[in-house]
């Protein structure tokens, strides 16, 4: 009984792992695939937009507003 | 039992062994990396409708040149993405040229819901974007506070790496002025190149780097980062001949809307009278950092 326990979540595990696995995969080509259009732009997407939160976290909205007042 | 066990134990050791393997292998093979490599307008601001002042909105927008690769495989897009309050957009179509940045809008569903064109202007210490916007058939005026980058080493050294394939002579010539050369890239090319990426990406703050970095930004004058570096420059220094093409590029406001120039910085209320005034005459100004004199855009960016 204890090892049809072990036997079922050692299966279980796997299956997840696998999954995780298989989707990664699917994300970039590999090897000699060719980037599609698609994927270069859907990546460059995400880096623009994380390196505009990245630069605006410590612009505040009291600085903005300090900012717009001194152009009056 | 016991054996059957061990079995089973063993079995699933080897098989998330396995699939650690696999997943490091497809982590290796498919890594993609980006790397922005030209900025355009990026900051917070406002929207503000030109049909009814107090119908305004916060936005976010960032417009960038990024470079794409996978293993030897490299590709450069130009892209950008919008906030609208929490409504979020990307730009198509972008153009980011010497002060100016534009492209089209897209929802979600991928559909053309507007466009966007700003301008920029030395505001105190920063460059101000102003221009309009149309979204969904309402049109705004926007305006965006460009937000300081931290450029990180690996950027640079990439500007640095274009810098000397598309100069190399310039590239030993400016290395020379800050010091000494890290190897000749006009003799050793493709290695040279390497071995100064890998260098100044090691040591950002070297003369040299810096050096290479400021000659690779007197000619990339359509990159944001660039023009900060070289507005700080010319705050110190105005006879720096690239402080005038930065002055022509932000004139190009002035021209639009003369009354603007009363509340200019002072550094670039200077240079637009020099502009004024006729061609510059020739100042025996020091070449702090290199020899850059033909400034002409090799890079074909």
């Amino acid at each position: 009984m204890k090892l049809a326990g072990i036997l079922i979540m050692a299966v279980l595990v796997a299956a997840v792992l696998i999954s995780g696995c298989a989707q990664q995969g699917t994300q970039v080509p590999s090897g000699g695939e060719k980037l599609t259009q698609q994927q270069i732009e859907e990546q460059a997407y995400q880096a623009v937009e994380e390196e505009m939160e990245k630069a605006l976290e410590n612009m505040t909205l009291e600085e903005l507003e300090n900012e717009l007042l001194q152009q009056g | 039992m016991k054996k059957l066990l061990a079995l089973v134990i063993a079995l699933f050791v080897v098989g998330v062994a396995g699939i650690s393997a696999m997943a490091q292998q497809v982590g290796a093979q498919g890594k993609l990396n980006a790397r922005i490599h030209k900025m355009g307008a990026m900051g917070n601001g406002l929207a503000i409708s030109q049909s009814d002042t107090m119908n305004f909105e916060l936005i976010k927008v960032a417009f960038a040149g990024v470079r794409v690769g996978l293993l030897d495989e490299t590709a450069e897009v130009l892209v950008g993405v919008l906030h609208f309050g929490e409504d979020k957009y990307r730009l198509k179509d972008v153009e980011i040229g010497n002060g100016s940045s534009s492209a089209n809008i897209y929802d979600s569903s991928g559909a053309n819901v507007g466009s966007i064109s700003l301008d920029s202007y030395p505001k105190g210490d920063r460059e101000v974007w102003a221009g309009t916007l149309t979204l969904n058939e309402e049109t705004y005026n926007a305006y965006v506070i460009q937000a300081p980058r931290v450029i990180k080493p690996v950027e640079k050294a990439g500007k640095i790496f274009d810098y000397c394939k598309n100069n190399p002579a310039k590239c030993k010539a400016v290395m020379k002025a800050a010091g000494s050369i890290v190897c000749d890239p006009e003799k050793e090319g493709t290695s040279c190149r390497d071995k100064i990426k890998s260098f100044c990406e090691q040591h950002p703050d070297d003369n040299r780097c810096k050096a290479l970095k400021l000659a690779y930004c007197k000619i990339h004058l359509d990159d944001a980062d660039c023009r900060a570096e070289i507005m700080e420059k010319c705050k110190a220094n105005l006879n720096e001949e690239v402080c005038r093409k930065l002055g022509n590029i932000y004139n190009k406001v002035v021209q639009k809307s003369p009354q603007v120039i009363s509340r200019a910085p002072q550094w670039f209320k200077t240079i637009r009278e020099r502009i004024r005034s006729g061609p510059e005459p020739q100042v025996n100004a020091p070449q702090v950092n290199a020899p850059v004199t033909n400034e002409t855009d090799e890079s074909g960016e």
